[in-house]
């Protein structure tokens, strides 16, 4: 099975001033959370989704999904975590508990604010998850980076080719994932990020997906003025 | 949801568009596969199109002949993964007098509508004609087919046969009509007349070929398809004037842009038919997927179309596969796979 897990738990502090987590504000004609959840729903190789919301939202998110989707019944909300790692690892014992787990079962895992994904994006990690374990996808750094340990002086300069922007979606094996977070010692998941960091952590491979710059994530007031500004609504094109 | 169109933005330039679409009564999401790019695209991207209609249509995404998978059908008739060609006329009115590709109310993917460069494509169900064993680099090419059928059968209600048809113009579309008028007429004599030695070769299952030099003057033909266009459809008209036969039928396919000076006088004496034909209706194409479905000659020969398969995966690869299309023998397949 395939599942997607997308990661909603967020309570939109960093938005500012809005009431509302981020995923819940409006893109166009529809709140972000429902636009990334239409990328899956359609996609042909994804049996079930399983949401991971804030549960103070919990319910709200849930009559949002039913207002706009026809068909519920392979959604699953849950609980999210403290973390996005804590997030990510509800949805997946969620699949375990419920839908048990086979050698090759995946999840697909997604930022609810990053909703310009596409249907290439999704494909290539499943089809690169079932060959490695592991997808994470990334965009070519266009800019320096620098590193500084201590805020105030350049730690170092890492070659820029060599630098990625990591971005969303990110694949996985469900039992292998599990299996190595079990393994994690406490100190090292407070590190976790992400769910790649659990692989890398271990020393364990994860492959790259070719990402795009338009694929950005929805953090701030001025993401939100930019996705606003390229989203075309209200058209019709026949 | 938010859906990626690859519009030509203005000639040589493609770019990606957001656009949040929302899925209406009746329609299903297809996911294109397989298109081809046809001479009108070629316009469109080479900017050799009047100004005017530049300035109004563009941006806009190309390519009228696709195919695709279906992903998702809210009234679950179409099962996920279903093969679909997907038909450009997009019917706005209905008159029972007027076939729908006359209508001129009615709007046309990659010219008056959106074509399928998109990431899906959010279609009405009756402009969809589910298949099965076909292969899909042959499926693709259903709807130059169509243009073939539609030709054909408008000029059968005027008369049942005709025994000897030529064709003026060796490129996509003759070939396709060459393929259709053995498959209709297997016993009429069928000569194609081009315009080089290169592409008169595939035609290998016409009875006879000819460069325009090499035409016998004294050759007569009862029935011939213009299917050159262009500035040069004036020298192919005045060819087929003079070698058809006294009350004979042309069937005018090849589309010019510029307005093309005939011969009335050669028209008026001879007592000659011309029929004019653009596109295709829903009927053509139930009709081009039930001749693939069952004959493997006509498939095997329409394969032969398939100049090169080009896999793009983003806008820029796009542009490079018209770049590549416009040397091709025949005609470019894009493997979708932005």
């Amino acid at each position: 099975m395939k599942y997607a897990v997308i990661l909603a738990g967020g309570s939109g502090s960093r938005m500012g001033n809005t009431e509302r987590p981020k995923q819940f504000l409006m893109l166009g004609d529809k709140p972000i959370l429902i636009h990334t959840l239409e990328q899956f729903y359609v996609h042909p190789e994804i049996d079930k989704i399983v949401i991971c919301i804030n549960p103070e939202w919990l319910h709200y998110a849930e009559d949002l999904i039913s207002k706009y989707l026809p068909n519920t019944e392979n959604i699953d909300i849950v609980e999210g975590g403290e973390t996005r790692a804590d997030s990510l690892m509800n949805g997946c014992y969620h699949i375990k508990e419920k839908y048990g787990l086979k050698k090759d079962d995946i999840i697909v895992s997604h930022d609810a604010v990053t909703p310009f994904l596409t249907q290439k994006m999704i494909t290539d990690n499943i089809e690169l998850c079932l060959k490695y374990g592991a997808t994470d996808t990334v965009y070519p750094a266009v800019e320096t980076i620098v590193q500084s340990k201590d805020g105030k002086f350049i730690t170092e300069i890492p070659i820029r080719k060599e630098m990625y922007y990591g971005q969303n979606p990110q694949a996985f094996n469900i039992q292998k994932l599990i299996k190595l977070f079990e393994s994690l010692t406490e100190k090292e998941k407070q590190t976790l990020t992400d769910g790649c960091k659990i692989f890398t952590t271990k020393g364990e491979k994860v492959a790259l997906v070719n990402g795009k710059d338009y694929n950005i994530k929805i953090t701030t007031l001025y993401n939100l003025k930019v996705a606003n500004a390229i989203l075309e609504t209200g058209v019709n094109h026949d | 949801m938010i859906n990626q169109f690859y519009r030509l933005k203005s000639p040589r330039t493609f770019d990606i568009d957001f656009v949040s679409e929302e899925l209406e009564e009746n329609q299903v999401i297809v996911r294109p596969t397989f298109l081809s790019i046809c001479n009108s695209d070629l316009k469109y991207f080479y900017g050799k199109k009047e100004e005017k209609v530049l300035k109004e249509r563009l941006p806009l995404c190309l390519i009228h002949e696709a195919i695709g998978s279906v992903v998702y059908d809210p009234m679950g008739k179409l099962k996920k993964g279903t093969q679909v060609v997907l038909i450009p006329l997009i019917e706005k009115g209905k008159k029972s007098c007027i076939k729908a590709n006359y209508l001129p109310q009615n709007r046309f993917s990659s010219s008056t509508a959106e074509g399928f460069t998109r990431d899906y494509v959010f279609i009405d169900r009756e402009r969809l004609v589910p298949f099965e064993h076909i292969d899909e680099k042959v499926a693709v090419f259903s709807e130059i087919m169509t243009i073939g059928i539609n030709a054909i059968q408008t000029l059968r209600k005027y008369k049942d046969s005709f025994s000897d048809i030529a064709i003026w113009g060796d490129g996509n579309i003759g070939y396709a009509i060459a393929v259709l008028i053995k498959y209709y007429f297997p016993d009429c004599r069928l000569t194609v007349i081009g315009k080089s030695g290169t592409k008169l070769p595939f035609f290998t299952f016409a009875d006879q070929t000819y460069t325009t030099e090499e035409l016998p003057k004294n050759m007569k033909f009862d029935c011939a398809f213009e299917c050159v266009g262009g500035t040069q459809s004036v020298n192919s008209i005045e060819g087929i004037l003079e070698h058809i036969e006294p009350q004979g039928f042309i069937s005018l396919i090849g589309l010019a842009e510029e307005k093309i000076p005939i011969n009335t006088r050669k028209i008026l004496e001879k007592g000659i038919v011309i029929i004019g034909n653009n596109r295709a209706d829903r009927n053509d194409f139930l009709e081009a997927k039930k001749i693939l479905e069952t004959d493997e000659i006509v498939c095997s020969r329409i394969k032969i179309l398939c100049s090169d398969v080009i896999s793009v995966t983003n806008e820029k690869e796009l542009s490079e596969a018209f770049d590549i299309d416009i040397n091709n023998e025949f005609k470019t397949i894009i493997k979708w796979e932005v």
